[in-house]
């Protein structure tokens, strides 16, 4: 019996020195570094950005440039944008990128966030069915475009999670001066990625950003039905938030994450993404 | 010869039900005991209030001469000089080895020490063959004969037995009677046998006590309870159980 | 069916390139839910052989609780934590939101309960006998609750299998206190979330492979501790 359990307390042991790793902090591998040239050590910096943004891919593509020049490492938090703000409220992170400018402006306005900046914008656009049963390809009135739908009953894939896209989508519908309800409007809670797989399932209409579009359209049949509309704008923001609400907060680290954002250097990277794998440039840069 | 047992007014209740009722025990070291009586009669119950495993409502408990007050060091000290080998004789998961040698692990003994006892013990008991077995794939009567080794390992002054070869075949059950009466005689342990069986107690018992809905009804010496009994239940009791068997 | 295979091949490409991101995704999967098993086990079978062995005022409804707890929602766990941690709340100060740390608390939520309740249920299974054996043998109070926690072995590794695989497969909590940052909290289920997200589907599957994969062999090793003590196949035999 004894010499059996020597066995198993080896075992433990190894199990337990792997485990004693976690405290140190060595499970976080570090990212394959590019080269570390003899500045003092990347201090942490906590974004909260939308999943649609993350999702385009334009955070991994221009990050590792950026965290070099700032010399931060850039936690990215990927949620809906209401609980990005909503991270911003708390405190919890340091500056937040997102889309939903009415949503960025009572940040601001109700003191916890500075500074903000625009940094570029994309656009959304209606795509649906080949067989378009609402009639409403390449119209060019958005509005009536969504009264047709609505009255036609054409089923609509919305997010219902108060994310810009969401709320892009509600401003239409509220100038339209309609509440859609029924069976045929289909609200899922969920991310853009999701949305697009549920709507590509049941041939569906919805508004989707282009970032997204361009990215998954090969997995899915919806074709793009309306775009161009200057109210299909999705403008983005950068806004560090208040050190003086919150001392914890990194408010330079933040400044630089915006200032590099909104340099020309950033600028030009942003605007250079994705045009090599889709021929078309994804978002536009906006920085005034 | 000292009083090993004393109990006063012991009551013990289970609800609303008294199941045991001794007004007055007491008895001396050394001897064969056999507890009887019909079911629901209090044998395991007086049983298991005299080897500690149950606390009576009422009434003094005095064992081994001393007063019992159910404290933790108390109960141990008076437990490690005492021993129960029960009905099922229930096994400890892992060999028989580990199961002769529980209570002397028990006891803090040296390793060494207890490897030479359990072999010792498994030998009395004719179950050598048996060391490295798995404790619970042996038949009913090995079964007993391990457990009272495992008993008997830690040289108890007192071994209680409740029915312990009910449901075992003759053959083991005779070698238990032998061990029994055997370790009675040569190491004077007192034994507290509860048992049916006529013929066993009639073969084993100094003295005997016929229990009634948890009442002694009568206590004597073995060859005059069973040959002229005074009460009329243990007369019947004693049909019952000849005819039975 | 074709996204299956795919999904096979690209789980085996990954595992065969020991692609690093891969790597650190499932060894911090394994950190972080075998410690909150450890601190769990630590929490959880003292109390489980507590409230099945000694006298507790109101014992039913403790033990009810616990049951409830067992089946309580990774995502709200996640979220509690989290109103905990964040800066604002009651433990802010320690800095603890986003981080590996926050992950294993959360779990600790989920799977502490589970090996609580059946480590209790293991142990009020046991026979009277054990008790009584150990203590007419002479056990002292420590030594038979010792014996009685050896004889419910088999159970107590039921609890713990089941917190483990509870724990290793769910993505509610540490998504929400972890964050998903990648090299820093993204472990196998928010990869998968993450993949399933953007589209790639037989990414998805190929970790969700791993993901299985490493489950069943983390049980096994478990299994194979156990069998060095069982010796024989306890359970029943039906001809």
């Amino acid at each position: 019996m004894k010499m059996r359990n020597h066995k198993t307390l080896l075992v433990l042991a190894v199990l337990m020195a792997f485990l004693l790793t976690m405290v140190g902090g060595c499970a976080q591998k570090e990212p394959p570094a590019p080269e570390q040239s003899q500045q003092p050590p990347a201090k942490e910096l906590k974004l909260a950005t939308t999943t649609s943004t993350q999702d385009s891919g334009l955070l991994d593509a221009i990050l590792p440039e950026l965290e070099k020049d700032i010399n931060y490492k850039v936690k990215v938090i990927a949620v809906g944008t209401g609980q990005a703000i909503e991270m911003g409220e708390a405190g919890d992170v340091d500056v937040i990128l997102v889309h939903s400018r009415a949503a960025e402006d009572k940040f601001v306005a109700d003191g916890y966030g500075v500074d903000r900046r625009d940094v570029m914008y994309n656009d959304f656009l209606i795509i649906g069915p080949a067989e378009d049963p609402a009639g409403i390809k390449g119209s060019t009135d958005i509005i009536a475009a969504f009264k047709t739908i609505a009255d036609k009953q054409a089923v609509f894939v919305s997010r219902g999670d108060n994310s810009g896209t969401d709320k892009k989508e509600k401003g239409i519908w509220t100038k339209a001066e309609m509440t859609p309800a029924g069976a045929w409007y289909i609200e899922t809670g969920q991310g853009m990625g999701d949305t697009f797989r549920m709507a590509d399932e049941k041939k569906a209409y919805t508004l989707i950003d282009r970032a997204t579009y361009l990215a998954q359209k090969d997995k899915y049949k919806l074709e793009p039905i309306i775009e161009g509309d200057k109210s299909l704008l999705n403008p983005y923001g950068v806004i560090p938030v208040n050190p003086e609400k919150f001392p914890n907060v990194d408010y330079e680290g933040a400044t630089k994450f915006a200032q590099w954002l909104t340099s020309e250097k950033g600028q030009k990277m942003i605007g250079e993404f994705g045009v090599k794998e889709f021929g078309q440039q994804l978002f536009v840069p906006d920085a005034k | 010869m000292t009083t090993q047992f004393k109990l006063h007014n012991v009551v013990k209740r289970y609800g609303s039900r008294t199941v045991l009722t001794i007004d007055q025990l007491a008895l001396p070291e050394g001897r064969i005991y056999t507890i009887m009586g019909p079911n629901g009669s209090g044998k395991s119950t007086l049983l298991r209030i005299m080897g500690l495993l149950l606390v009576n409502d009422e009434g003094e408990l005095e064992v081994l001469g001393e007063k019992v007050n159910w404290e933790k060091e108390q109960l141990l000290q008076l437990r490690r000089q005492m021993s129960m080998v029960t009905q099922t004789a229930f096994m400890f998961q892992g060999s028989v080895e580990y199961n002769v040698a529980y209570g002397l692990k028990a006891r803090n003994m040296k390793s060494r020490l207890i490897r030479a006892r359990v072999g010792e013990m498994l030998e009395m008991a004719g179950m050598s063959a048996y060391r490295e077995a798995d404790a619970r794939t042996l038949s009913g009567g090995e079964r007993q004969k391990v457990a009272l080794a495992r008993a008997m390992a830690v040289k108890p002054k007192v071994l209680f037995l409740d029915e312990p070869t009910s449901n075992i075949d003759m053959a083991s059950a005779a070698e238990i009677e032998k061990y029994i009466r055997a370790i009675n005689q040569q190491q004077g342990t007192t034994i507290i046998l509860v048992t049916h069986n006529l013929f066993q107690a009639r073969r084993l018992a100094d003295e005997v006590i016929f229990l009634h809905e948890g009442h002694i009804i009568e206590r004597g010496s073995a060859q005059f309870i069973f040959d002229d009994p005074r009460d009329q239940r243990t007369l019947a009791f004693l049909h019952g159980e000849a005819v039975m068997q | 069916m074709n996204i299956f295979v795919e999904g096979i091949k690209e789980g085996v490409y990954l595992i065969w390139q020991m692609d690093p991101e891969i790597i650190q995704v499932t060894l911090l999967s394994l950190q972080v839910s075998l410690t909150a098993l450890l601190l769990s086990a630590m929490l959880g079978i003292p109390t489980g052989a507590a409230l099945a062995l000694k006298k507790i005022p109101g014992k039913r409804i403790w033990l009810n609780t616990i049951y409830t707890l067992m089946g309580l929602p990774p995502v709200l766990a996640g979220l509690l934590v989290y109103l905990l941690l964040t800066y604002r709340g009651p433990l802010g100060q320690f800095e603890l939101l986003f981080t590996p740390s926050a992950m294993v608390f959360a779990q600790v939520l989920l799977a502490a309960p589970i090996v609580c309740g059946l480590t209790a249920r293991a142990v009020m299974a046991l026979p009277q006998d054990v008790y009584d054996t150990a203590a007419t043998l002479g056990a002292s109070r420590r030594q038979a609750s010792a014996t009685i926690m050896r004889e419910a072995r088999i159970g107590i590794v039921a609890a713990l299998t089941t917190a483990f695989g509870r724990v290793i497969a769910e993505v509610g909590a540490v998504m929400l206190v972890g964050g998903n940052i990648r090299w820093s909290t993204r472990v196998l289920t928010t990869s998968i979330v993450l993949e399933t997200r953007m589209g790639n589907f037989s990414t998805a599957i190929a970790i969700g492979l791993i993901l299985l994969s490493l489950s069943f062999l983390i049980n096994l090793l478990i299994l194979k501790l156990e069998k060095r003590t069982l010796r024989y196949d306890n359970t029943i035999q039906i001809t």
